[in-house]
Parts: C-alpha cells; structure tokens; sequence
C-alpha cells in the first residue's frame, strides 16, 4: 500500500476559523478524518488586526482538529479573502513558431508565460493565476494543441495580494509550524465544491458571505472570468441591528441568527418578538419587521455593489448566468436570503449545496470553502502524481537505452 | 418631608433662580446666600452658535438666563442675526459677504472668517469653558469651527463642540462633513456629533421635518442645560469645572454625550426607576459608533425635583453602569431644580483618553491633576489670570497617571495616526470607504429607512 498524505484546510474567517483534515491516499482517493469550528479571534473585514491573538486562536484550533482526527498534519491549503485582493484580467499571445502552423505543447507555455508575464506594483505578491479559454487566430477554442493557425491566445485572471497582509496569514500558519502549500480565494475555493461542470459551463456566479467579507465568483462558459471581495459580510448586519435596535452587538447578532430574515414583504408588521429572548429584566418587545427592514437594507445592498461592479466591468449579463447566483458562507443561513438576491440580480439564486456526497454535519454553507480547498489538494495531488508516473516512465526508458539524453 | 428638604442648607443646596417660577412651597431661599454664591463665580464660559443651525440653538438656550455663560451668535448672514433677540452677535465676513451670507461655499466662508480673525480671537480670550455649535455642512459654521477651534487650541481653553452633520443622501457635503469633522477632533476636548441621519429614526411615521430637526436640537440644548447647571451650581453630589477638566482633559479621542428627554415625567416609585434607565438607554445617541462602554471617563449628571432622594441617585446611577457594563472612571453630579417635581432629567458625558496626535498633545499644566502639573492646581492658571487664585478647585488625580508610563510632557516627539474614525465594531479597521460610502455605517441609517423600536 502506498503512502498517504495528511491534508489541513484552512479558512481564518473574521467570525470563525473552519479546519478540515483530510487523507488523500496513494490511489488520490479523499478522506476526511477531521474537522473542527471555532470561534475566530483578531480578524476584522478579513484582515489580521491583532496577530498574537490571531495566532494563539488558530493554533488552538489546529491543535483540536488534529486531536480529534488522531493525526498531524502534512500539509495546509489556506483560504484567503479581503480587501487587499485585486484581480487583473491579462492577455497572453504567441505567435505559433512551427512551419505547418500546428499549434504544440510549446506554443502554449509560451502563451501562458506571456499571459503571466505582467510585473506587479511593489508589495504585492500572486495568488491564483486563473486560466480562461485559448483563441486561435481569435477563434476560441478549448485545447488549441495540434490545431492550426497563426496566432494563439490565451487569457488569465489574476488575483495578486497586498504581500504584508498575506505574510501575516503564512506567519500565523508557519508559527505551528506547519507548511503552507498553496494560498487560494476563498471564493474560487467555494465553487470548486458547489458547481457541478454543466453548470460552470452554463454561466455561474458563487457569492460566499462570510463574517467581515463577502467574495463572489463569476464562471462565464465554464471558466472564472472576474472575482472581487466586498469588505461587507455578517457582521455588519450585526452591527446595523445593534445600532437600529439600540442594543448590544451580541444581542443582535444571536437576534440575527434566531429571527434575521431577508425579505420583511412577508411579515405582519404588528408581529412583535422578544430582543433577547428569555424575557428576563431589560428584556423588551421590538417589532419583528424592523429586523427584517435593516437586514434586508444591508443584504440588498452587498447584492447591488456586485451586481454593480460587474456591470462596471461589462460582465453582467443576467442570459450568460444561466446556473443563477448560488449562495454560500454562514451568513446565507438568514431565511430569504436567495429571494432578496434574486430581487437584486434578476437572476435565479439558491442557496449551495456540496456537489460531493458527504456526511451531514459537513455539508453546511461554513465549510463550503474548506471543501473547496481540499478538492484542490486533491487536484494538486494527482498532477503530482501524473507527474511521477512520467518520472518514473522516463525513468524505465533510461535504464532501457542507457541514456541521458531523452529530452530532445 | 424629604431627606433633601432636611439637608437642605446643610449641603449648601442651591436651586437656579430663573427656573423657580412656579413651584417655591418647598424651598426657601436666602437672597443673602445666593448673592453671595453669584459673586464668588468668576467661571468664564461662552457658548457659541456659528452659522444658521448654530443660532436656532444659541437663540433656543439664551432664552433661559444662565449667569455666568455668554452666549454668542455668529454668521455671515445679517438677516439671521436680526433674529437674535438674547445672545450677542457678530456679523462674519461683511467685507467679503456684505452680510449676505456666504451660500454654503466653503472657500468664501474662509475667507470671510478670516477678515474676522482679530476679534474671533478676542472672543475666546480668558474662557474657562469654550463650547461651539455648528452643523458641519461646509458654510460659515464649518470655517467658523475651524478656526476658533484652531485658536482655542492654542490657547489651552477647554473646548467642547456640538456639531450637527448633514444626511449621508447628500452625498458630497456629507463626505465634506466628515473631513471638517475628523479635522477639528484632535482640537477639541470633546467632540460630540449628530448625525441628521439618527433623526429620522426618532418620533413617529408622521413626524415632520421640523419636529425632527427639533429633536437634535433639543438633545444638544437638554446636554447643554444640564452640563451648566453642573458648573454653576452647587448640588447634592458636587462636582465643577475641575470634573469637566478631568473628564475631557486631553485634545482627541472619543467623545460620548446622551440625554434623556426633558419632559419625562417620572414616578418616584419602586422600579420605574429601571424602567426610566431603560428608556433612557434607548435614546439613539447611545447606539452610534462610540460605545459607551468604551470610555474611560463618565460623568453623569442627574437633575431632580425636591423630591429627589439620594437612593434615587443611587439606582439610577447603578443601574447606568450595570447596563452600559461601564468599569472606569465614574463622575456623578448632581443638582435638585425646585420646578422640576416628579421629573427627572439625566445627561451622560464621557471620553476616552486616546491621544490626539496630530497636534501639540502636551496639555496645558490647567489640564492636568495637581499631581501631574507638580504644585499647579488645577484651574489656577485661569483663576490667578483674572485675580482670582485663591480660589482653587482641587481635581483629582486622574486614573490617566497611572495608565501613561511615560509623563504626559515627554511625549510631543510620538505622533501617532489619530485613531478616530469610530465605526463602533469596527473602529479598529481601515474606513470602508465605497464610492464615498462608508459602508460601516449601517445601511438603513444611509438609506433613511425608518426603523420602529416598539
């Protein structure tokens, strides 16, 4: 039996830091052994403000999960989302260098390079280099190699990162110590577990509103063709129902979980409920629509911002989306959430599902980018292993013809 | 017969003249006594009104005679002045404005405060307590702010302002406001801001303008009302300027201030006294950014009728701590007003003691405990200034001492990026700044969507 790798996901949210252990054995099958939740400390809008806390609060949490699977961790996968994220959309070209204008392997690393070739602003470092379809001689095309043409094409979204920002995310990883082996949008991460291909392929656009951000993805035939981050999430609804209620955040935010509801149209609005709940001294009734009113003014406006900047971008097209919006990330919870979105967006909206079969307690809008993370450990893991069957072919052809010199 | 009747003359209660109209069954007065006591104040404050939000209130406070206060109202609008029938004015910029006012425009407003700039001067010189009130919409108020808070600065006078800001719909002016505003928070000692936004958000669905635009205007002139009866008079717990001084004793920072209405009448009975603290706790000005339980300094000020028992006192002011979870610094004030039977009014201040950094942040030694400015007291530098230095008001040893490892003095070399922007939950992160939103403000406040609370 073959060696197994032990595989940690991590997402440091602004409310709670999510972990998932998995174990990818040799034959690339996935199992996930561990996971645990925990409230995140030193996190606000997605970025480390307090990086001792932070540390000691995702130390901790690693620490849990790895007690509970019974097991250390190889390897971690980490989510990332904020403010400091940017995207850039760059075009790669190459013209095809062989005589016959059959398009090979070569001319398309070639693309890809040019494509990824653009310097960043000092201080800021990549993250994702997000592959769009080819076009030869402007026709676009899935897989150009062994086609014929003159010019090929290839264009990349690029997500870079503010590089101070994303060390202190490593910093805190690195502290366990443990080895960071890749850094992926939180966003990009969600959809890998929650669309199916048909319906990449179909048009998509992944929203995942956490704590202190919301990330959204937009796939346009198959493939991401714009990301963005709004510093905006759930804690700003607790925040407006704290100040409109005029109670506590902590107050609100637990009112936000027990009675948020996105849309107030359905209400009575002489329907009154209880502020904390247990009717205790200082306890009072508060109109339930009014929750409705701040939650649904806040939740429409994160709608309207992307809807905004996509249409800012010439990438809105309610017909190229025709899988809808799908929601995820602990806020989605808030009941009609998918109704005020579809209001906003004019686009059908759901809330996401795993597309894989896991247990229950897994299959939450929390643990969505985790999963997420992990197919991509999945993915990485098999390219490495083609990439060792190759060697290890490479290498019987050597012992066999007793040369070194193959590569030409 | 109440305690407070029985301790009347022991305690050197005083009650405010102008506001014993009606009812004097219960009080005797001494004329010698009070005569006395108004003779021996030499407390200098003036409060001015700049630009048109600030004289309705300027205009609305001077109609109750408070002795010792000076009210001014400045504008560039001669018309507006003529309005002014009970404080002093002065006509800004009439070279520049020939008393026409300036139109909103910020850059004439300038101008015409700088043809003033000699007796803007004069007019802070020897003021123990400098209070401005302005709405911050970019006019004659805005520059007037400006300027006498750069002045005021200067010259070390306590200075608190009551500013009122436009809606955030307005968009360009709201963002100028906030610019203006963050400008004069490391001048002052105490910055207090009303944003227009929180007034729809009070009365009912069919609440006017007028009425709406009243109620900010009565939450500044309630806060004001109390705060001098604080420094004038003396009271069942006594405290005076030294408390103000502590309470704001440096430049920057946060600043707090909620009242409760002046009409509540109150039943001195049993657990309406909660019952009074929790509607009181509801008043909108304790659920902006600035979290009450964020403060370092408190000072609570409780006006009574006759009838108002030191237990009272007691549970209101517990129960204020236990329900705002306040831990640090507590002043309670408190004065009885012979015209205000079964009501009871309470104003809230408080402060931080975060450094503005952006300006000079060594206080003036008048600032400063007796400890902290070696053997000055506070309140001596103005006192002795107008030959008064044998009456000294002691202040206490601030907890801020013991906080500041290095001494107060030490630290002009370390300027630090004032910490100010106070979003509440989010204070601590950058300004989330959206097309000229700032989308930490919570979005039915920027919408102007009502939101009912019972």
């Amino acid at each position: 039996m073959g060696h197994s790798k032990v595989v940690g996901a991590i997402e440091i949210g602004t409310s709670k830091i999510a972990i998932l252990i998995g174990e990818i054995s040799s034959d690339n099958t996935l199992n996930i052994i561990g996971h645990y939740s925990g409230q995140s400390k030193g996190v606000k809008k997605g970025i480390i403000v307090d990086l001792e806390l932070a540390s000691a609060t995702v130390q901790a949490c690693i620490l849990n999960a790895e007690n509970q699977a019974n097991i250390k961790i190889d390897e971690v996968y980490l989510a990332q989302t904020g403010m400091h994220l940017e995207g850039i959309f760059n075009v790669g070209t190459t013209n095809v260098s062989a005589s016959d204008n059959i398009i090979t392997q070569h001319d398309v690393e070639k693309a890809k390079e040019d494509a990824r070739r653009p310097q960043l602003a000092e201080g800021r470092s990549f993250i994702n280099h997000i592959q769009n379809p080819f076009s030869v001689d402007g026709t676009k095309v899935q897989n150009p190699i062994h086609l014929v043409g003159k010019r090929l094409q290839v264009g990349y979204w690029t997500v870079h990162a503010d590089s101070k920002t994303l060390n202190d995310f490593l910093r805190v990883i690195l502290g366990v110590p443990l080895t960071v082996e890749d850094v992926i949008l939180s966003s990009i991460a969600s959809s890998n577990v929650l669309l199916q291909e048909n319906e990449k392929n179909a048009g998509a656009l992944v929203i995942d509103i956490g704590g202190g951000t919301t990330d959204y993805a937009l796939y346009k035939e198959g493939f991401i063709v714009y990301t963005g981050v709004i510093p905006v999430g759930g804690d700003h609804i607790s925040n407006d129902l704290g100040m409109g209620l005029r109670t506590s955040v902590e107050v609100a935010d637990s009112l936000k979980i027990r009675e948020g509801l996105a849309l107030g149209a359905k209400q009575n609005p002489q329907e009154n409920i209880w502020l904390v709940g247990n009717k205790v001294i200082g306890d009072r009734e508060i109109p339930r629509i009014s929750i409705s009113k701040i939650v649904e003014a806040r939740i429409q406006e994160i709608f309207e911002i992307i809807r905004g900047e996509l249409e800012e971008a010439k990438l809105y097209n309610p017909s190229q989306i025709g899988s809808g919006a799908i929601l995820t990330g602990g806020t989605s919870r808030i009941e009609g959430l998918d109704a005020c979105a579809a209001k906003v967006l004019d686009i059908e909206c759901r809330i996401g599902e795993c597309t894989w079969d896991i247990a229950d307690d897994l299959n939450i809008p929390e643990y969505s980018t985790v999963l997420g993370l992990l197919s991509y450990a999945v993915s990485n893991n098999e390219e490495d292993l083609k990439k060792n069957k190759q060697k290890s072919i490479v290498n019987v052809i050597r012992s066999f013809f007793g040369t070194t010199n193959l590569n030409n | 017969m109440t305690d407070i009747e029985n301790n009347n003359f022991d305690f050197g209660i005083n009650v405010d003249p102008a506001s014993n109209k009606e009812d004097q069954s219960n009080i005797k007065f001494e004329d010698s006594q009070e005569e006395a006591l108004q003779s021996e104040i030499s407390l200098n404050v003036k409060v001015l009104g700049l630009g048109g939000a600030g004289l309705n209130i300027i205009e609305a406070f001077s109609e109750a005679n408070h002795p010792g206060v000076t009210c001014y109202a400045l504008d560039s609008d001669a018309r507006a002045l003529e309005s002014i029938s009970k404080a002093d004015t002065m006509l800004i910029g009439q070279p520049i404005c020939r008393g026409l006012g300036c139109g909103g425009d910020f850059k004439t407003a300038e101008k015409a405060v700088e043809a003033n700039k000699t007796e803007l001067m004069a007019l802070i010189e020897g003021v123990d307590v400098l209070i401005l009130i302005a709405g911050l919409g970019g006019g004659i108020g805005s520059a007037l702010a400006e300027k006498i808070t750069a002045f005021a600065s200067d010259s070390g006078v306590l200075t608190l302002g009551f500013f009122m800001q436009p809606f955030s719909f307005e968009g360009a002016r709201f963002s100028f406001s906030e610019s203006i505003r963050d400008g004069l928070r490391p001048h002052l000692h105490g910055l207090f801001s009303i944003p227009n936004d929180l007034l729809i958000q009070e009365g009912g669905n069919d609440q006017t303008a007028l009425v709406g635009f009243q109620k900010g205007n009565d939450w500044i002139l309630n806060s004001l009302r109390l705060m001098i009866n604080l420094l004038y008079k003396k009271g069942i717990i006594d405290q005076d300027l030294g408390t103000l001084k502590r309470v704001f004793s440096q430049q920057g920072g946060k600043s707090f201030f909620a009242v409760s209405d002046q009409n509540d009448r109150f039943e001195l009975e049993g657990d309406s006294i909660a019952g009074f603290v929790d509607s009181f706790l509801l008043c909108p000005l304790f659920h902006l950014e600035v979290r009450p339980e964020n403060l370092d300094n408190l000072l609570i000020i409780i006006k009574g009728g006759p009838d108002l028992e030191l237990s009272v006192i007691h549970k209101i002011t517990s129960e204020i701590t236990k329900k705002l979870n306040f831990k640090n610094s507590l002043n309670v004030g408190a004065f009885i007003d012979p015209s205000s039977l079964n009501s009871l009014e309470v104003c809230i201040l408080g402060k931080t003691e975060i450094h503005d950094t952006t300006s000079n942040v060594s206080p003036s030694n008048d600032l400063l405990s007796e400890d902290q400015a070696g053997d000055s007291m506070a309140y001596s530098k103005n006192n002795s200034e107008r030959g008064n230095s044998n009456k000294r008001n002691k202040v206490h040893r601030s907890k801020l001492t013991s906080k500041l490892a290095i001494p107060l003095d030490q630290q002009e070399e370390f300027r630090f990026f004032d910490k100010d922007q106070n979003r509440g939950y989010f204070q601590d992160t950058d300004k989330n700044m959206y097309k000229g939103l700032n989308l930490d403000h919570p979005t039915y406040l920027r919408k102007g969507i009502k939101i009912r609370i019972k």
